[in-house]
């Protein structure tokens, strides 16, 4: 159902933006010869594969709070969710044949093929049905949720950013969206490290019995018993190797650093 | 024609000198330079070019190499976009190796050096190699790379008996069994490099570790997965030659460790797990050490200070911001050879990590003051300053390659925007070829941007995060950066018209990597920089379940990306479900 939202909005706006194109001014010579032909030929080409790829990847179940915000977005432009009710013009059905029996789909509906103009509204886990709600009732829904939405309307992707605010912006507010959005990432190798080093921590001692390592004398004590138990199992193995991981996960422990807070 | 008659010899003889001549020039750009002076040099460099490094495997096709250098020794492939190692790009993305290592199976009679980088490689691809070049294989670098079993490896160490460079770093690597190492140990005297850092390989024998040492008398780098250290006195005491050692883990009592052996020769150390109870065992040869990585060590703040004092002659550290202000004081105090230095990010937790354990604008004074020799500075802080900036424009002259992360453990970040900060960065390293700047909303506002534009004038890698505040910051950068080859930007908020104005304006731009920006309901608006030999790629928002910190998964939604590249080789054909290419010219529109 996302899948074919998504579609439907794309087109809507990329009839816009088609033509759009075609009037760029393009300042190289080369352009001049990106004909009109190839760009709609594009067009097509890149519409129907993103039908393809996307279809059935999203399970309408599954909805994330970035899935929410799409929606919230897409509910804040009348002009692609009114599409339903607006023929589609010449350039759609041209580059889209298939477009006609699909257009009479509605953006958020469940169901593909119902005549009545369906509203659903996902909030706060829950999803909301309404039958035979008009273009100007779900306008005025849509205004309504787009006054109450703190931020402006954007694509989850790009952070929540008001461009207009003065230079010394108060990021309080904006950072934790910035990291939900697009967290800063880490390299693989470190990821791996923090994990290893935070399951290390959190089971630092894999044997019942009086081990919370207070003192130094029962970690040692604990230890060379966990010593003797991976000599055992070596032994069993023909060649001395290495053992599989040092870590708790497996029974192995190392000393921990005296200021560490464990 | 005349002169040619009358001087027969003169021709000739020009030919026979610069015959000599040319192999001394090493430089790629001069290279270059060389080759467009007239055929007969082009022809000249195109037979005597040793090594060739192809920054993006999608730039051509196998056959032109082999069209323009066939003579090549020594090649380096880079794939996956640099995003990849942080875990941004799917698996699937591309990146494979299997037609490279055909043509050069085939053709490419005198390469004897490979290197693939953040590619994927097939074990059909290392059984091929190996069939191919046999005893003529010298150096085989399978950098980050994944896609391939131990069983490949085997196939490389059973047949390439003369292989001196053997490195998996970071790969991902199937394991079956340990056989791989066990024939290099029957087999291979002429060893140099042995390089399985930071793979999760495990059935390692240290008796083989221990033939190896033995057996290759000039072996100088092993750097291994995690290991018993104490199971590895006998390697150690048998590697005589031995320079560098990574790997390794500490799970004994700390002061059974006396009894390891350490090489006469050794300067180069990344011992991973490394405690505060086994960093005395260090102290001995400290003054040696060169470089050290300690990304993977579990140090605090004091043990940091307490073993940087202790080496004066270090030219590389790579840490994490465990290192804190006051380590990086006794950095600049103490090692006045810093050449490169490297503070990642450490946990985002407090408990799991020292307090005093964060970078700010203090140590990075100190820093600049203290370490005149640094080339190469990546840092992530928590905090920041103009004047930081400005201290470090006017004292580390040789730095040729920036990274400045900032954090977002701090909210209140006082001294933003650092637009003059970065100006006086940026014109006081005139040097700088790889910049790299990473903030936050308010970061740097379009005025900082048309400051980079305008002072970048070597810079040839950007990547810019969470910087500008419109589509204006970014156009004005495009107008300056005249050496700009490969831009890198994320969670930027520039609308696609900007993101294509400036990959147009942007001369010398060969290679551009976006990820969260300004999205259109389709990608149109990114057309506009459509032209021949222009690759365009999309990766839309997709799903990702990946490991999370406590090996849980976690699905997360990855924002967008946009990767466009020059390319002699057309659009690319092996592109997985995640990728849409947009191609310039469409053949079957």
């Amino acid at each position: 159902m996302k899948s074919i939202c998504e579609n439907i909005l794309e087109m809507s706006a990329a009839s816009k933006d088609c033509i759009k194109t075609e009037k760029f001014d393009l300042s190289d010579d080369r352009m001049d010869a990106v004909s009109d032909e190839s760009n709609l030929g594009l067009f097509r080409k890149y519409v129907l594969k993103k039908g393809q790829q996307s279809k059935g990847k999203r399970v309408a179940e599954e909805m994330s709070e970035s899935v929410r915000n799409q929606l919230r977005f897409s509910a804040l432009n009348p002009q692609q969710f009114a599409y339903t009710s607006r023929p589609s013009t010449l350039l759609e059905k041209h580059l889209l044949p298939a477009l006609e029996s699909s257009a009479k789909l509605p953006i958020s509906s469940g169901e593909s093929k119902t005549a009545k103009p369906q509203l659903t509204i996902f909030y706060n886990g829950a999803i909301n049905v309404y039958d035979n709600v008009s273009v100007d009732q779900a306008q005025a829904i849509f205004l309504l949720a787009g006054r109450a939405t703190v931020s402006p309307p954007t694509v989850t992707e790009t952070p929540k950013v008001d461009i207009a605010k003065p230079q010394k912006v108060d990021n309080t507010s904006s950072i934790g969206k910035l990291q939900t959005d697009l967290p800063l990432a880490r390299t693989i190798s470190l990821q791996h490290f923090l994990a290893k080093r935070r399951q290390r921590i959190m089971s630092k001692s894999p044997y019942p019995a009086p081990s919370s390592s207070s003192t130094r004398k029962d970690v040692d004590k604990e230890y060379a018993e966990m010593k003797q138990n991976r000599n055992n199992i070596v032994d069993l193995n023909e060649e001395k190797s290495f053992s599989k991981s040092p870590f708790p996960s497996q029974g192995f422990f190392f000393p921990i650093p005296a200021n560490k807070r464990c | 024609m005349d002169e040619r008659t009358t001087n027969p010899t003169h021709t000739t003889m020009s030919d026979t000198i610069f015959e000599c001549v040319i192999p001394y020039i090493t430089d790629p750009k001069d290279r270059d330079s060389v080759s467009l002076v007239c055929s007969r040099w082009y022809h000249l460099d195109a037979l005597t070019r040793k090594h060739i490094t192809i920054a993006f495997c999608y730039t051509c096709t196998p056959k032109q190499l082999l069209h323009r250098f066939s003579h090549i020794e020594s090649v380096k492939l880079k794939g996956k976009p640099r995003a990849a190692m942080f875990n941004l790009i799917p698996e699937d993305w591309g990146g494979y190796v299997s037609s490279w290592v055909l043509e050069f199976s085939r053709s490419f009679v005198c390469l004897k050096s490979f290197h693939f980088r953040r590619m994927i490689v097939k074990d059909e691809d290392l059984v091929l190699l190996a069939k191919a070049r046999g005893r003529t294989l010298q150096v085989l670098r399978l950098d980050k790379c994944s896609g391939f079993s131990t069983d490949g490896l085997l196939h490389i160490t059973r047949s390439c008996r003369n292989i001196r460079t053997l490195y998996m770093e970071e790969s991902t690597i199937v394991e079956n069994s340990g056989e791989w190492l066990h024939e290099l140990a029957l087999h291979n005297t002429v060893l140099e490099t042995l390089n399985f850092y930071m793979t999760e390989l495990s059935e390692v024998s240290y008796h083989d570790l221990e033939l190896i040492a033995k057996n290759c008398k000039s072996l100088v780098s092993v750097k291994i997965s995690d290991c018993e250290v104490l199971d590895l006195v006998g390697f150690f005491g048998a590697v005589s030659a031995l320079e560098e050692f990574g790997g390794g883990s500490f799970n004994d009592q700390p002061d059974k460790y006396k009894s390891v052996p350490v090489p006469p020769k050794l300067c180069i150390l990344g011992l991973t797990y490394l405690g505060k109870h086994e960093l005395p065992h260090v102290f001995p040869f400290a003054s040696r050490i060169k470089k050290i990585d300690l990304l993977y060590a579990l140090l605090d703040t004091e043990d940091h200070c307490l073993l940087i004092q202790r080496c004066p002659n270090l030219e590389v550290l790579e840490t994490r911001n465990v290192i804190g202000d006051r380590g990086l004081g006794v950095l600049a105090n103490s090692c006045k050879k810093l050449r490169r230095l490297r503070i990642e990010r450490g946990a985002d937790e407090q408990e799991m990590e020292d307090v005093e354990g964060v970078v700010t604008q203090r140590g990075l004074i100190s820093l600049a003051e203290g370490c005149l020799e640094l080339e190469y500075l990546a840092v992530y802080v928590t905090d920041i300053t103009n004047e930081s900036l400005e201290c470090m424009g006017r004292h580390l002259k040789k730095l040729c390659d920036f990274r400045l992360v900032l954090l977002d453990q701090q909210e209140n970040v006082a001294d933003l925007p650092l637009d003059f900060g970065v100006q006086a960065l940026l014109r006081g390293c005139h040097e700088l070829r790889r910049f790299a700047l990473y903030l936050r909303l308010g970061g740097l506002t379009d005025a900082g941007l048309g400051f980079i534009g305008q002072y970048s004038q070597n810079v040839r890698w950007m990547l810019l995060g969470y910087v500008g505040q419109s589509d204006a910051g970014l156009l004005a950068l495009s107008r300056g950066c005249p050496k700009l080859q490969k831009l890198e930007m994320r969670g930027c908020s520039f609308s696609e018209s900007a993101i294509a104005s400036a990959a147009l304006q942007l001369a010398s731009l060969r290679y551009l990597w976006v990820q969260g920006y300004r999205r259109s309901q389709t990608s149109n608006a990114l057309l506009a920089m459509a032209r021949p030999f222009w690759n365009i790629e999309l990766i839309p928002t997709r799903r990702d379940v990946h490991a999370g910190a406590l090996g849980e998964p976690v699905e997360t939604e990855q924002p967008a990306h946009i990767l466009a590249y020059y390319s002699l080789a057309g659009q690319r054909t092996d592109f997985p479900d995640s990728v849409i290419p947009l191609s310039p010219v469409s053949s079957n529109a």
